[in-house]
């Protein structure tokens, strides 16, 4: 019987670099150590793919019965969401503001059934990749194979169904990664029919007229923001959002799934759900499971900072420094896919409502982080 | 899935925020208003107050030189022109200042622009008789003034101070007449002056949060402030050293 994941090598492009770089992927490695993963790969079964996709799926509905949940018994202070923001994620949720995408992180060996690690619902990275780059790859290396990727025929149709015809797209300029990807979306976006703005997040002002703009003082309609809500809540121009809110994209809604306080709503409100693991606030909680291998995870840890893998009290590996200062959730251990020394955890994006792609990243050390490789994939 | 609605959420217990309520119900600008007072806009008196912060930011960065008597290569003063340090003379036009291919330095017209790393020096006394007597012009001028009138961009006395600080730090350079005797008289309300000004920029920006981000914003790009512009940068302050998303 064909195991349903395997890693696999194979030949590198030669002039993968040129190739990646035309399609916008201009940040492919860090120094000497490569990103982007060219002559390695991972091959799925039809089914194992299906069962990845169909995971997120369900997965997603639980998040969005969850968002039901926290609006109507208030649990703002379960996902550490600050007063001044409740009143606009409970009218962002009750409108039913627009999202684009999401991805959800899972962790599944090819055994049983894969498990919800956290859903990155506000500001996904590593898009471009997933989209575009990784089916280049597959167009290029593997033409007879196929892949659990249509994002970008998603993505346009996704704008499609924005009303406004003007987007303006920003994020932390000086961070080449975010700006690759709302270069990209803002491709997408173009794709829609839009005509685009790309700009630095903080050249946005506010007018005497009450509305947000841009450096030539043109009034914003909608805004695609790559900045994560828990951040724009501490600085001045939150404030001012009120009957703007709609204008912004991911909503603010996402501040109750891009939390890792979700973890302990979506098992208490689904004990024993096959797709999720169990999570508490407290250590205690969760040992009183039987639990004794568990990942401690800020709320807002991004990109690995601040997660700590413990087996029996003892600490096995950490992620980057940061988010001391937050709540932790207490998760229970699930085992990556591990191949060739590395750890796979995989990339489910959402679009709408939709499963539309599937990504990998890989690291030797079972923590995912910043500079965790991105790996295509095929199905065979 | 379930569908969306909100109209279950209006509970007698009132499960809706104040500020949902406010936001659903329409009509309002923003979330505070609810309690709206804060403008992003910027207004003259900001302008007013970034001319002042900058002008006393430059006199502070000048004060301790001035008072040790020295002068920067190229530093302006009103009534002298602009400061040579190697000729230790004041002339019309700034160092290496450029014309008809030819570029003014230390008080000569040359083909060749000249050294641009000079440093400060003393003037000679004879600069200094300039100095005093720019100084005593000066005074004459604000006392033909109307008494409301701030003169040198509502700075009160700034350049005459700045005057009396280069004489005050040259004093056995120079034979003092009535303009540095008069200046030695007003030099504490000069000082009062520049302290109620501090002190009044202090106050604005306390008040207005968005100030002190759009003088930076101003410094950053060159440009000066503008009334009725957007203030900027109320989004955007955290710059982690990891890539915003996920």
């Amino acid at each position: 019987m064909k195991s349903a994941i395997r890693f696999e090598n194979n030949s590198p492009r030669p002039d993968w670099r040129e190739r990646v770089e035309a399609e916008g992927l201009i940040w492919h490695g860090a120094g000497d150590v490569p990103y982007w993963s060219e002559n390695e790969h991972l091959v799925l079964t039809l089914k194992a793919a299906e069962t990845l996709e169909n995971a997120a799926c369900e997965l997603h509905a639980l998040c969005l019965e969850a968002c039901d949940t926290i609006v109507k018994r208030g649990w703002w202070e379960r996902l550490a969401i600050p007063q001044a923001a409740i009143g606009l994620v409970q009218t962002s949720w009750m409108t039913s503001d627009r999202s684009i995408y999401g991805r959800f992180d899972l962790a599944w060996d090819g055994k049983g059934q894969p498990k919800l690690l956290e859903y990155n619902a506000d500001t996904p990275t590593s898009l471009l990749e997933a989209a575009v780059i990784q089916w280049q790859w597959l167009e290029e290396v593997a033409p007879d194979c196929d892949q659990l990727n249509s994002i970008h025929e998603a993505l346009v149709a996704r704008w499609k169904s924005v009303p406004e015809n003007h987007i303006h797209f920003a994020c932390a300029w000086d961070n080449l990664e975010d700006r690759q990807t709302i270069a990209y979306l803002a491709e997408t976006a173009e794709q829609a029919g839009k005509s685009v703005t790309l700009m630095d997040i903080s050249e946005i002002g506010f007018s005497e007229f009450g509305r947000f703009t841009d450096s030539a003082e043109s009034p914003i309609d909608k805004l695609f923001k790559l900045y994560p809500w828990e951040w724009m809540v501490e600085e001045p121009f939150f404030a001012e959002i009120g009957q703007e809110r709609s204008r912004f994209i991911e909503p603010v809604w996402k501040m109750m799934l891009s939390n890792k306080g979700l973890l302990p709503i979506l098992w208490e409100l689904n004990p024993g759900h096959p797709l999720l693991l169990p999570a508490y606030l407290t250590k205690e909680a969760l040992c009183s499971q039987g639990v004794s291998r568990w990942v401690e995870k800020p709320f807002f840890g991004r990109e690995g900072a601040g997660i700590a893998l413990i087996d029996r009290g003892n600490k096995l590996a950490t992620g980057a420094a940061g988010h001391q200062n937050e709540p932790i959730v207490y998760q229970k251990h699930a085992d990556l896919f591990s191949a060739a020394g590395r750890h796979f955890v995989w990339g489910l994006w959402m679009v709408g409502d939709e499963c539309r792609g599937l990504s990998a990243r890989g690291d030797t050390s079972p923590i995912t982080g910043n500079l965790s490789r991105f790996f295509p994939h095929r199905i065979e | 899935m379930k569908k969306r609605g909100f109209r279950s959420f209006l509970s007698p217990n009132g499960i809706l925020r104040w500020s949902t309520t406010c936001i659903l119900a329409g009509g309002v600008a923003g979330l505070t208003s609810c309690d709206q007072s804060v403008s992003h806009v910027i207004t003259e008196k900001d302008v007013e107050m970034a001319e002042t912060q900058s002008q006393l930011e430059k006199m502070d960065s000048e004060q301790s030189r001035l008072t040790r008597g020295e002068v920067r290569n190229n530093f302006p003063l009103r009534g002298l022109g602009y400061y040579h340090a190697d000729a230790q003379d004041f002339f019309p036009h700034p160092y290496n200042f450029s014309q008809d291919g030819r570029f003014f330095v230390n008080g000569q017209w040359q083909t060749q622009p000249g050294d641009e790393a000079i440093a400060a020096s003393h003037p000679t006394p004879e600069a200094l008789k300039k100095v005093e007597a720019a100084l005593e012009n000066e005074q004459e001028q604000a006392q033909a003034q109307p008494a409301t009138s701030s003169g040198n961009g509502g700075f009160g006395m700034g350049n005459a101070l700045m005057m009396y600080w280069l004489l005050a730090g040259n004093r056995g350079a120079f034979s003092p007449g009535a303009g540095f005797r008069q200046a030695s008289g007003q030099a504490q309300s000069w000082h009062r002056g520049m302290d109620n000004r501090r002190s009044a920029v202090a106050t604005h920006a306390a008040g207005n949060p968005g100030y002190q981000r759009m003088v930076e914003q101003s410094r950053a790009t060159g440009k000066p402030l503008q009334a009725g512009q957007s203030v900027r940068g109320g989004f955007g302050a955290r710059r982690s050293g990891f890539a915003v998303g996920g």
